[in-house]
């Protein structure tokens, strides 16, 4: 089967990528192995969080000193910022609604009540500028009879810490009680997919009768799997502002993202071949020709150019045995420590230098096999060295701006 | 010693990361709280088995075996396998009556052929349906599929057998109980197409039924026969160089997958010649090994639905590339959702309401597509699309036989 552009891994990377490609007029297949861990993301998305050491407030400004083998150091600060803006574009082209996207980071809310920069939110979120400067002086935490996702203590210690008053509210519906039957499976995606305009109508009217101190109310996001239908339903229908807090796992404003970017990709034509896994592929003379993947069986999936948007551990886009860490697909060079004494700190919570391993690429995210550049394969998103998502806070950004970079990088050709 | 890459088991539970993936996708577990979920009835729940077989829970039995939890794991993870398995491995509920004739459709199959007039009339007769209903607890709102009263072997053995030795090339044709004792017509247009393109068709030294529905309905001896003669006849078929290709991507993924996973027989010598007949097809194509001619006039309006067991092959790319080979065809997406029935699953009277719930939005989307027909390539969503929207349901290689401009073809592959 012939495609102009293969893309190995359909999260939020593979997904941006296959769209950019798509709307650039190519045939693009996306192959996924398995549902991706966009699944877990929690509706704040950030290009860049930290230093290192302190939390930054202007991403764009504090990208300049950024390690050379960083992505965002390889795109070069001259092209970011408008990249940026057109992921925040393509992304509200799905129907995801981001709201923010300036110079500064923007703070949200997490669910354990800690106070995080990111640069842009879907609007489910609440976000504020500044940890010190809280919207509301009172809010309403509301949780359901019986979900045990949820944690309103978490979320009123943090608050409470910052002097916001915090109030509890317990909602339910006829529909939510029969869901109880089974507590475990008492999940926010679950309740997502169950929740009915009664069940809307009955939290509304409950949120309307709470104390009137309450000036905005704070709810796990339990509201549109699939779209936004019962979100905005709500929101009409409670006369003072609602906010959500993400749940994981696993996250409803994740596996929203994840079904609003795949339907728009395949709107567009886009091929999506989910729980399906690339077995190896053919690289001859710097290029790789073809790729195989096990449902297929002899069936090659050929074409022009190849992305690996496969993800870092978590994913299985890089994996770890005692005797070396290594990219399972093609066996591409990888950097990475030799000794695994030098994988991992001392110190759990420290930085921990395996979170920095991935695919070596050259400036314009090219792999390479033996020492060989393969001139038809890009990485992008996680699978890269020299991102750690963790301790920068750049993980969303680095999928979002590689995927366009290299998505553009193609379509010039 | 790289022992990460040899320590996984067979059911292999352990690779699981608890990241609850599989019960976002999991049609049951909203329509059914009584049902603990994929990640709870599988992984989960292996871990507690392994200790102690008192931690086995009979309401595993309300999985329908659609395996859209394994599609979405991201870690592998055989959920579905590891819960059919837990079934047939410690379920101490004595197997039905009922759900022994739901499984043994050969038998029924037989009988019924012989008497097809009386049986078709009886079992659309609302009194029976409601004795059924009451002494055996199928559903009286299901009705089953008419039986033919000349079944698919019969007519080829009559009227095509001795036409195939004129082909140079042959597969052999897994026909499948359906096809054999409720609708020939599609076995009919899978030797049609076949033949246009200069391929004849063979049947299966001896066939039984594939198995599936006395895996999940626990008569493991009886599917573990069946599936040794099948296993038997596809590897004499093998060695005479035929693919062996089924018309039902349920078949197919269980002589493929089932048999090794649920039954223990070892099928790997001939696991890739099993094949699905609309990918066999394409692949005929796509390869350049046949041509297809179609009739300019031909005009329909299609949407495809995916069957669970045609998205955990991965297979459905193959039928929707076919379907769109036609040039007066116009394709419409379906949204890829469980219809609900799950072969026996749903013609139980403790699953009725249950399977239409989970077919509910499917329903809603093909009736608002405005198409003319659904194409699938199994029997039982058929069933059940055509009960739930009264739209026509038809095989991939129907819509294609029926599109075909058979002497064009013919033509161009030299026949």
């Amino acid at each position: 089967m012939r495609f102009q552009s293969v893309i190995i891994g359909g999260g939020l990377s593979g997904l941006v990528a296959g769209i950019r490609l798509a709307e650039g007029g190519q045939k693009v297949a996306i192959v996924s192995s398995g549902q991706s861990t966009l699944h877990f993301f929690s509706g704040s998305l950030d290009l860049l969080g930290s230093d290192g050491r302190a939390e930054i407030l202007c991403p764009f400004d504090a990208m300049s000193s950024l390690a050379p083998a960083h992505p965002y150091s390889k795109i070069g600060m001259s092209r970011i910022r408008s990249l940026a803006g057109e992921g925040l574009d393509l992304l509200n082209r799905c129907g995801l609604r981001f709201i923010g996207g300036g110079n500064a980071n923007r703070y949200h809310l997490t669910p354990f009540g800690v106070m995080k920069p990111s640069w842009i939110a879907m609007d489910d979120c609440l976000t504020f500028d500044s940890p010190e400067n809280f919207p509301y002086k009172t809010v309403g935490i509301a949780n359901i009879c019986g979900f045990l996702d949820f944690y309103p203590q978490f979320l009123s210690l943090g608050l409470e810490k910052k002097g916001v008053t915090c109030l509890t509210i317990s909602l339910t519906s006829p529909q939510l009680q029969a869901m109880r039957k089974s507590s475990t499976e008492m999940r926010a995606p679950n309740i997502a997919r169950i929740m009915s305009a009664e069940t809307v109508d009955c939290m509304a009217r409950t949120l309307n009768e709470a104390d009137s101190e309450i000036e905005a109310f704070l709810l796990p996001a339990i509201f549109g799997m699939t779209d936004t239908v019962a979100l905005d339903d709500l929101r009409a229908k409670v006369r003072r502002p609602v906010f959500f807090i993400p749940t994981m796992p696993t996250s409803v404003l994740g596996v929203r993202s994840q079904i609003m970017l795949r339907s728009c990709f395949q709107r567009l034509g886009g091929t999506y071949l989910l729980g399906d896994n690339v077995t190896g592929g053919d690289i001859s003379d710097g290029q790789l020709r073809y790729v195989t993947t096990a449902n297929l069986g002899s069936d090659r999936l050929e074409a022009d150019n190849f992305i690996l948007a496969s993800g870092s551990f978590l994913s299985h886009g890089i994996k770890s045995v005692p005797e070396r860490i290594y990219e399972p697909v093609f066996d591409l060079d990888i950097t990475s420590e030799s000794s695994r004494s030098r994988w991992f700190g001392d110190d759990f919570y420290e930085t921990q230098p395996y979170m920095d391993f991935g695919v070596v690429s050259d400036k314009d995210f090219r792999l390479s096999h033996s020492g060989h550049t393969i001139s038809n394969l890009y990485g992008v998103g996680a699978v890269l060295e020299g991102c750690d998502a963790i301790t920068l806070g750049c993980g969303g950004g680095v999928a979002l701006l590689t995927a366009i970079h290299v998505a553009d990088t193609i379509l010039k050709q | 010693m790289i022992y990460q890459d040899t320590n996984i088991s067979t059911n292999n539970f352990e690779q699981c990361k608890k990241c609850t993936i599989c019960t976002v996708y999991c049609p049951v577990t909203i329509v059914n709280p009584l049902y603990p979920g994929p990640k709870l009835a599988g992984p989960d729940g292996e871990r507690y088995r392994l200790k102690n077989a008192r931690f086995f829970n009979e309401a595993l039995k309300y999985c329908l075996n659609c395996k859209r939890c394994e599609v979405a794991c991201p870690s592998n993870v055989r959920i579905g396998d590891i819960i059919q398995s837990a079934r047939l491995k410690y379920s101490k509920s004595p197997v039905k009556l009922r759900d022994i004739m739901l499984a043994s459709t050969d038998v029924m199959g037989t009988v019924a052929t012989h008497m097809a007039p009386v049986v078709n009339t009886s079992l659309r007769m609302p009194v029976v349906k409601k004795l059924l209903d009451a002494t055996l607890a199928i559903d009286s709102h299901r009705t089953f599929p008419s039986y033919a009263s000349q079944t698919f072997v019969k007519w080829f053995e009559k009227e095509a057998a001795a036409k195939q030795d004129s082909f140079n090339r042959h597969v052999a044709y897994f026909h499948g109980c359906y096809v054999n004792y409720n609708y020939p017509a599609l076995g009919r247009d899978f030797v049609k197409v076949m033949n246009a393109c200069g391929i004849g068709v063979r049947l299966l030294e001896k066939e039984r039924c594939c198995g599936v529905a006395k895996i999940v309905n626990r008569m493991t001896a009886p599917a573990r026969r069946d599936a040794a003669i099948n296993l038997k006849s596809i590897r004499a078929a093998v060695a005479d160089g035929m693919q062996v290709v089924g018309t039902s991507s349920t078949c197919i993924l269980t002589m493929r997958d089932e048999y090794p996973n649920l039954l223990g027989l070892d099928n790997a010598d001939v696991a890739d010649c099993i094949n699905l007949a609309s990918r066999y097809l394409f692949q005929l194509v796509d390869e350049g090994r046949v041509k297809l001619a179609f009739r300019p006039e031909y005009r329909v309006r299609v949407a495809y639905h995916a069957p669970c067991h045609m998205e955990k092959l991965g297979w459905t790319i193959y039928s929707t590339s076919l379907l769109r080979m036609i040039p007066g065809l116009e394709f419409v997406s379906l949204p890829s959702q469980c219809c609900g029935l799950a072969g026996t699953y749903g013609f139980k009277k403790e699953n009725y309401n249950a399977s239409q719930e989970i077919g509910r939005q499917l329903f809603d989307a093909i009736q608002r597509s405005g198409v003319d027909t659904v194409a699938t390539d199994c029997e039982t969503c058929k069933w059940q699309i055509e009960q739930g929207t009264g739209i026509t349901v038809r095989n991939p290689i129907s819509i294609i036989a029926e599109a075909l401009d058979v002497e064009k073809t013919r033509t161009l592959n030299n026949i």
